[in-house]
């Protein structure tokens, strides 16, 4: 017997389209836009093919022009949180996401899963599902799934592939669990699109006044296969069951993977870190063939009396040079525990990337070198890697230059594999005032004393200690934007506006200061030292 | 390949402070543009300016309240402006130019690194006797000392350069920092890397100066002043302090002052020549 899982993914392509969104806002450390919008280009204007709820909400259509559909979106939002996120869509690349996600369904829920294009899966879950306690466990697991990638799933079991389809898409609940033979009843009062017949055959049985599967199922078999075709009585005999109807799965992807077993157990550590070393070459060097190149790997150890030893490597960018792969590697197996012996190793690229191709690196373009000045030269992305492996993702970091004013938001960390987009020109080239070069985590309270004309203080109290102010420059007026709602400094100070000096102390510190001219509260902010 | 400018001071007999570039040699020096250290340092290298295979050590300067955590301060300022001068030299011999940054007490504020880290030097501080109250910097025991203070023209460098080629490290313990100097070191991709040198011992600074010569990289260490006792296989050690200067002229500025330096028995004749 087997069990059809459909899944229906609502609005896929809405859905992968903000997950864009948000990881570019994420990425670029601002909050993602209000609507979306896909567009689709027809005789050289713009028109929404889809679009999310938001907009929907504001009375944007499809089919409407992308400059029709803007104007819908109110301006007062737009100031707030930016023009909507417009991308053209593309089939191939949602039917690329649709690969992916029924990879990792496999990988989960089910060995059997087919894709249905464009935004639906099959899974056979025929004994799948007492992993989960039952169908309606599993059926949850997915749905939550589904919820934590943030894409909208109705789902629906059934005896037929037919059936589970139908009721995913027509169904009255998100989740529907059909006992066999309660296909016909079910499907029974749902449209005839539910079958997936053609759009003119479903057009013509509504012309006669058949709406609903059920009025078709009392119709003759013969006589509506001789008017609307074979497809019809097909289609039914599928969806009931008296059909079988089958279905490509997904060919299972295994990870490339070197493998070498001993005749015995093996203690020798020296003779273990050959044979991995070894290992490690010969996938490699399969890698580079295929240009592609580890971004994530592990070496498996299997003692005899052990479970598996797993030792992983993760690198920056994608490598399939032996060497740097062994060096990562090396420390971790020479201290690896043995038990009583290995007997099987194997190394497994878990995540591998497409390497860049040589031949382009060679007959740059002056784009490319441009480029490629602020992506990072090989030997240091090696470097990178090492620290990343001993340290930890957090241990090595790079910065990037942002476009604000604020001290603690003009610049933010980030992964140093991550590619940073050149200085930008005008405010985020450099600071329009000297910044000093220590800056503290957060603004230490001090007192000024006797000001002058300028606000600035004639004497510091700072840390306990007094200081005579020798000269001030100032004041350079920074205030948090107003336009956003962001509650406060980073810091947590409500006021807006903060008064920036630097003073030099009469013993040789200059310090780097702030004074609230709203509150008259005064703090040390940084030093150059 | 020589400026015209020394060509012609290498004719004229007179122009002899300054060290002529060997021909055919690239440069084994970092100029940092301090005209004072750039001459005396380099006469003995071949070229002006502080030395690209060694470790320069930089003992920082002492906060006045030790019960506050940082009780010392590294002298980011010159350190960035000193990684600034080798990224610069770098880009110029068409070299690698990665700085990295180990260590998370001399990381420097990140928009400071985009412009404005450039330090000029301001006067020379004459040798003298050795102070016995040890308030007043002077040239120090081997003659050279330079009171620094930041440039004027600080805005019109160009800044972008170290800022994007910078890289932070935050190694947790002494140990993982030494060991991820030395991985810097090795990667060759690096032109300087600047560090937190607190607690290395002679051993782990002998390892450094042996790492960076093979690697020829800059290494500039920043270490707490009161480690000036310690002994160290350092190529040279200089000492920081704040100055406080009575002029009209603002700015922070410094003094900076040579305690040690290998290969530098030419600075103690010449003292010994001036003070008498």
């Amino acid at each position: 017997m087997r069990r059809v899982l459909a899944l229906h993914l609502r609005s896929f392509s809405i859905d992968l389209a903000q997950r864009r969104r948000a990881r570019a806002a994420r990425r670029a450390n601002a909050r993602p836009t209000s609507c979306v919008l896909l567009t689709r280009t027809s005789a050289g204007r713009a028109l929404v093919a889809d679009r999310c709820n938001e907009a929907a909400r504001r009375g944007v259509r499809v089919g409407l022009s992308l400059a029709e559909a803007q104007a819908l979106i109110d301006p007062r939002v737009r100031a707030k949180s930016g023009d909507p996120w417009v991308e053209e869509v593309s089939d191939e690349r949602d039917l690329r996401a649709l690969h992916a996600l029924g990879q990792w369904a496999m990988g989960r829920f089910s060995p059997v899963v087919a894709l249905d294009p464009p935004n639906g899966l099959f899974l056979d879950v025929a004994g799948t599902e007492r992993l989960f306690g039952d169908e309606n466990e599993l059926c949850r697991a997915i749905l939550r799934a589904m919820h934590r990638f943030g894409i909208g799933a109705r789902i629906a079991v059934a005896d037929t592939v037919g059936a589970a389809w139908g009721v995913s898409r027509f169904g009255r609940t998100p989740r529907t669990i059909l006992a066999s033979g309660d296909e016909e009843t079910a499907l029974g009062p749902l449209p005839v699109e539910s079958l997936r017949l053609a759009e003119a055959t479903c057009d013509a049985l509504r012309e006669l006044g058949v709406e609903t599967v059920h009025q078709l199922l009392r119709l003759d078999r013969d006589r509506v296969a001789a008017r609307f075709g074979g497809d019809v009585a097909l289609r039914l005999d599928q969806a009931v069951g008296r059909a079988f109807e089958p279905v490509t799965p997904l060919a299972y992807e295994t990870p490339p993977q070197a493998e070498r077993a001993f005749e015995g157990p093996v203690e020798d550590a020296e003779a273990i870190a050959v044979t991995a070393e070894e290992l490690v070459r010969e996938l490699a060097k399969d890698l580079e063939r295929a240009r592609r190149g580890v971004l994530e790997a592990t070496l498996v150890l299997e003692p005899s009396d052990l479970p598996p030893r797993r030792l992983p490597i993760t690198l920056a960018r994608p490598s399939a040079d032996a060497q740097h792969l062994w060096t990562m590697l090396r420390p971790k197996v020479e201290t690896a525990h043995l038990g009583f012996g290995i007997e099987r190793v194997r190394f497994v690229a878990v995540r591998t990337g497409r390497l860049r191709s040589r031949q382009a690196r060679a007959w740059q373009s002056a784009d490319d070198r441009d480029e490629r000045t602020h992506t990072l030269d090989r030997r240091v992305g090696e470097l990178v890697d090492v620290l990343v492996a001993r340290l930890g993702p957090e241990g090595v970091l790079a910065t990037r230059a942002e476009p604000s004013h604020l001290p603690e938001l003009a610049y933010s960390w980030l992964r140093p594999d991550e590619p940073r987009p050149p200085l930008p020109s005008g405010p985020a080239a450099a600071p329009i005032a000297p910044r000093p070069s220590r800056l503290f985590t957060s603004p230490e309270p001090a007192t000024f004393e006797a000001l002058d004309d300028h606000g600035a203080p004639r004497r510091l109290r700072w840390r306990g200690i007094a200081y005579r102010v020798r000269s001030a420059r100032g004041p350079e007026r920074l205030a948090r934007p107003w336009w956003d709602d962001s509650p406060a400094w980073p810091d947590g100070s409500p006021h807006t506006v903060r008064d920036y000096y630097r003073l030099e102390t009469a013993c040789g510190r200059s310090l780097w200061t702030f004074r609230e001219p709203k509150h008259g509260r005064a703090f040390v902010h940084g030093e150059w030292t | 390949m020589p400026e015209p400018s020394t060509l012609l001071q290498q004719q004229l007999p007179s122009g002899a402070a300054t060290q002529p570039e060997v021909f055919g040699r690239p440069s084994r020096a970092v100029r940092c543009g301090w005209e004072t250290v750039d001459r005396a340092m380099g006469s003995e290298a071949g070229a002006p300016g502080l030395v690209r295979g060694g470790v320069h050590e930089w003992l920082g300067v002492q906060d006045s309240d030790p019960t506050w955590d940082p009780t010392w301060t590294p002298p980011l300022f010159l350190l960035a402006h000193v990684a600034r001068c080798a990224v610069r030299d770098a880009v110029e011999r068409g070299a690698p130019s990665s700085v990295v940054w180990i260590g998370r007490r001399v990381w420097p504020y990140p928009r400071a690194l985009t412009g404005g880290v450039e330090v000029a030097e301001q006067n020379r501080l004459e040798p003298s006797e050795p102070d016995p109250s040890g308030d007043q910097p002077s040239g120090g025991e081997l003659g050279l000392g330079l009171t620094l203070r930041e440039s004027a023209d600080a805005f019109t460098a160009e800044g972008g350069d170290l800022f994007s080629r910078s890289l932070f490290v935050d190694p947790p313990d002494a140990g993982l920092r030494l060991w991820a100097i030395d991985t810097a070191l090795r990667c060759g991709g690096v032109t300087a890397v600047v560090a937190d040198g607190s607690g290395l011992g002679m051993a782990a600074t002998r390892r450094l100066q042996l790492a960076a010569a093979s690697a020829d990289t800059l290494v500039l260490t920043a270490r707490p002043p009161f480690e000036a006792g310690e002994i160290s296989a350092a190529t040279t050690r200089w000492t920081v302090a704040r100055a406080p200067n009575a002029g009209e002229s603002d700015g922070p500025s410094w003094s900076a002052t040579l305690l040690r330096a290998k290969g530098a028995q030419h600075l103690r004749r010449e003292r010994v020549r001036r003070v008498g």
